[in-house]
């Protein structure tokens, strides 16, 4: 009941503010205290082979916390700058991304999304969808990353990068 | 009143947005620039009768580059003669990268060639993982004179870099 009279009292504001003037008003938006997604390495340095045979894979290249607070019903977002292909100049590489729990019991995912169920390409996002609170210290995923070679074929050699961004969204 | 009620509106708005985390990723793809022979050492008969001598495929080279622009250079320890002593047997080299044309951007050793300066192929491709192969020719030009009798030798080496 209170939140219907904030929100109708909130909405009755901005049409009387819009009503007024137009005031261009920038709002920081700060998570809600305790919901982070943080991770024990921000950056990641791969060397890879370019022998033509040799695959790249790292189950556990980074270590992902997930906290949601007061959140119950959330989902988490895995995006690539470069839709999973790192970037070198004109060249690319194709690389691929995998979730796998460490926090046993249930943790709240909805079903088994494709980035749990294995390796794939953030052509666009995948998600993972919770629908359980975290503990306060968090629920842990190991994030993966695996670079395939091209059969007898080199990759131009140099350094190729892409951004990989995890966003955490209350639904 | 007005302070409240904006906490009230950011809260809801932060309430509904969505932040994370960002992680770079880089890659370091390993370098491969690499040549090999087949024969490290070539041994030819020159029966002094003052017959021409020519082998179009006297050796091979292999190379191997994951680099699109690279050049492989040929140069001899003597300026392109074998030697015994004072004396000195003049020699050209050939290398037939024609089953390549699309990979090499040019040759400079496509028809026999004294090596009296270092001589270059440029490439403009790189090779498959299992390299690519040409055939390295050999050439002693016929000769009116005996050569003095006796081992004669030369070192031919074939290096590589990134154009």
């Amino acid at each position: 009941m209170k939140k219907w009279v904030l929100l109708v009292f909130a909405l009755s504001m901005i049409l009387k503010l819009n009503a007024q003037a137009s005031i261009g008003i920038t709002v920081v938006v700060a998570p809600p205290p305790g919901a982070s997604i943080t991770m024990d390495s921000y950056i990641w340095e791969i060397s890879f082979a370019n022998d033509g045979v040799t695959t790249y894979q790292n189950d556990n290249q980074g270590t992902m916390t997930i906290r949601s607070s007061n959140r119950k019903n959330f989902r988490v977002d895995f995006s690539s700058q470069n839709l999973g292909r790192l970037k070198q100049g004109t060249d690319y590489v194709a690389y691929y991304i995998k979730a796998t729990a460490i926090t046993g019991g249930n943790i709240g995912l909805v079903g088994t999304p494709a980035i749990v169920a294995g390796y794939v390409q953030l052509t666009s996002v995948q998600s993972m969808e919770f629908n359980k609170k975290t503990p306060k210290k968090g629920i842990q995923f190991y994030t993966g990353i695996k670079i395939d070679p091209i059969l007898g074929e080199f990759y131009e050699s140099g350094g190729y990068t892409d951004t990989l961004t995890i966003t955490f969204v209350g639904l | 009143m007005k302070k409240s009620f904006l906490l009230v509106l950011i809260g809801i708005l932060a309430a509904s947005m969505a932040w994370g985390a960002t992680i770079n990723i880089t890659a370091n793809v390993t370098q491969v620039l690499e040549v090999s022979v087949d024969a490290a050492t070539w041994t030819i008969e020159l029966n002094n009768t003052g017959t021409a001598i020519q082998k179009d495929d006297q050796g091979t080279f292999t190379v191997k580059a994951s680099k699109s622009n690279y050049t492989v250079t040929f140069s001899s320890g003597h300026s392109g003669t074998l030697v015994n002593g004072i004396e000195a047997i003049p020699y050209k080299i050939k290398v037939d990268t024609s089953a390549w044309t699309e990979g090499v951007q040019t040759n400079n050793l496509s028809s026999y060639t004294q090596l009296t300066t270092p001589q270059t192929i440029v490439f403009k491709k790189k090779t498959p993982t299992a390299g690519k192969t040409f055939n390295i020719g050999f050439n002693i030009e016929a000769y009116t004179d005996y050569y003095i009798d006796g081992e004669y030798t030369d070192t031919l080496t074939i290096s590589i870099a990134v154009s």
